[in-house]
């Protein structure tokens, strides 16, 4: 794994609001930077990468089907009692994982950690799946990368096949945040995958979701909402006022109910318990539990729900070297061991690994001059080379 | 798999260029009221009609190859369900009221999801 400097197409602002890339910069600052990308060698990739992501999706699923029969397990995690049967229903019936994507550090050196899961609500989806791939086919033409790179990515074509599995031709709402530039421009990504697998369509923002006097969800024209794909995390869900209709309701969801239980950061020491020293993974241990100690007075505190680096702080030697404020914690912490990201000159690399329609299938890299990966954290393009 | 590693994934590449610039475009359509005026002009999809309550439905289309490489990401075009969205989401986004809609002839209530999103200490983003 090598951060390559090279040149930024002169045109890349344009090519990327053609695409209709327009979250590139964020509050002035860019989003998108092609100013360097990171190189990998399929060895890496297979090896280090693609593999292990595998393994951590199967540890995954392991956790959960332990979980849906161990209400010690749910508890940990602070789901709420009254959402454990709604849950375990969805993976009893087997509802199906669209896609997910697996946080990890990775140096190209020693295996992978994983820093954490998100399950539920994966953002970046379309800076990877298209305009990185955009990216590529640019800079071969150009000579910035070698004329044979390649990436690692078939992610667009695996949300595609995800669609088609799960979809089957019926009708999709896609519901979430969607002024938000980046919600809604991975909602308007992810109803063109649908629509490319045969899916009708609807979007529509989360809080015009209807509820009938039966309790069941309804589009704005009152059609019932057969099957929702929401970028809105389940912990919200749950607290809202329609989560008390969730359990009765006919809707099938993406994701399903059972990521409720991988989005937590809970899952963290749990894994760790259910597979310990595996290769993959980092120490971690809940706030409160008398091993944590073991950390000593160097580990990653995160709470339980937490997004984008918020309310994250990495202590070293008892000293907190990096924080991020945010709403967060107030259902609990977990203490994770230091797994420092790759440093390249200024610059903190993490990846993300994905996995749609149940394989590993792509690569999104994220830099930051601190060790906290934020959502302003800048999306770098990769290649494989050699 | 890598990529490349299928001939079918390139086109893919021509087909995710296209068909995620009318998201985007759509989208932005609907988040700039100038552009919404623009599109107003432009004609919709014949799939993909927008409502004027703020909900667009698509049904699927069957695309060939050409509908990926016609130039349908000119200027202005989009799916044509900009000006209406943007009203309704503005309105939506300035009731920050926390409790659901009173019931509809219908008896559907709304604004039971969501609220989460737009309360003070948290982002409007919901991804991660």
């Amino acid at each position: 794994m090598q951060r390559i400097a090279c040149d930024e197409r002169p045109d890349w602002r344009a090519k990327a609001e053609e695409a209709g890339f327009r979250f590139h910069t964020i509050d002035g600052e860019r989003y998108w930077d092609e100013r360097a990308y990171y190189a990998f060698t399929l060895k890496e990739i297979e090896e280090d990468i693609e593999a292990p992501t595998a393994e951590l999706d199967a540890m995954c699923r392991e956790l959960v089907a332990r979980a849906v029969e161990d209400e010690r397990m749910l508890k940990v995690l602070r789901i709420p009692e009254r959402f454990w049967t709604f849950i375990a229903a969805s993976w009893k019936r087997g509802d199906r994982s669209l896609y997910g994507r697996f946080d990890l550090s990775y140096s190209g050196e020693g295996p992978a950690k994983l820093l954490e899961y998100n399950a539920d609500t994966p953002t970046s989806v379309f800076e990877t799946a298209v305009f990185q791939w955009m990216w590529l086919e640019d800079a071969k033409a150009r000579a910035i990368t070698p004329q044979d790179a390649d990436q690692y990515n078939s992610l667009h074509e695996r949300l595609i096949e995800g669609w088609r599995e799960i979809g089957k031709g019926g009708h999709v709402h896609l519901a979430g945040a969607i002024d938000d530039p980046e919600d809604g421009g991975t909602i308007a990504y992810m109803e063109d995958t649908a629509r490319q697998a045969g899916l009708a369509t609807t979007v529509m923002p989360m809080d015009q979701i209807g509820r009938t006097p039966k309790g069941a969800f309804v589009d704005l024209a009152d059609k019932p909402i057969a099957l929702m794909f929401k970028l809105y995390p389940w912990e919200w869900m749950f607290r809202e006022q329609f989560g008390a209709s969730l359990a009765g309701a006919p809707t099938r969801w993406l994701e399903p109910p059972w990521k409720a239980i991988l989005s937590n950061k809970g899952i963290l020491p749990l894994l760790w318990a259910m597979f310990p020293r595996h290769p993959n993974l980092l120490a971690a241990y809940f706030d409160e539990d008398a091993k944590a100690a073991e950390l000593g007075d160097s580990f990653v505190r995160k709470p339980l729900y937490s997004r984008e680096g918020s309310n994250v702080t990495i202590m070293v030697a008892g000293q907190a070297i990096d924080q991020d404020q945010g709403p967060y914690g107030a259902e609990g912490f977990v203490r994770q061991a230091v797994a420092t990201l790759p440093r390249y000159q200024e610059n903190y690399a993490a990846i993300g690994s994905w996995i749609a329609a149940a394989k590993p299938c792509g690569l999104s890299v994220r830099e930051d001059a601190s060790p906290i990966t934020k959502n302003t954290s800048r999306f770098l393009p990769h290649a494989i080379v050699g | 798999m890598k990529r490349s590693g299928s001939v079918g994934l390139v086109v893919m590449g021509a087909a995710a260029f296209a068909a995620t610039f009318a998201g985007g475009m759509a989208y932005f359509a609907w988040q700039k009221p100038s552009h919404a005026a623009q599109a107003q002009s432009a004609p919709a999809q014949p799939d993909c009609a927008p409502r004027s309550d703020g909900m667009r439905t698509c049904e699927p289309q069957r695309r060939s190859f050409s509908y990926y490489v016609y130039p349908h990401w000119v200027r202005g075009w989009s799916w044509g369900w900009g000006s209406s969205y943007s009203q309704t989401q503005t309105a939506a986004l300035s009731n920050n009221s926390r409790a659901s809609s009173p019931p509809a002839a219908s008896g559907t209530v709304r604004g039971g999801f969501g609220s989460t999103a737009g309360s003070a200490p948290y982002r409007v983003s919901a991804g991660g």
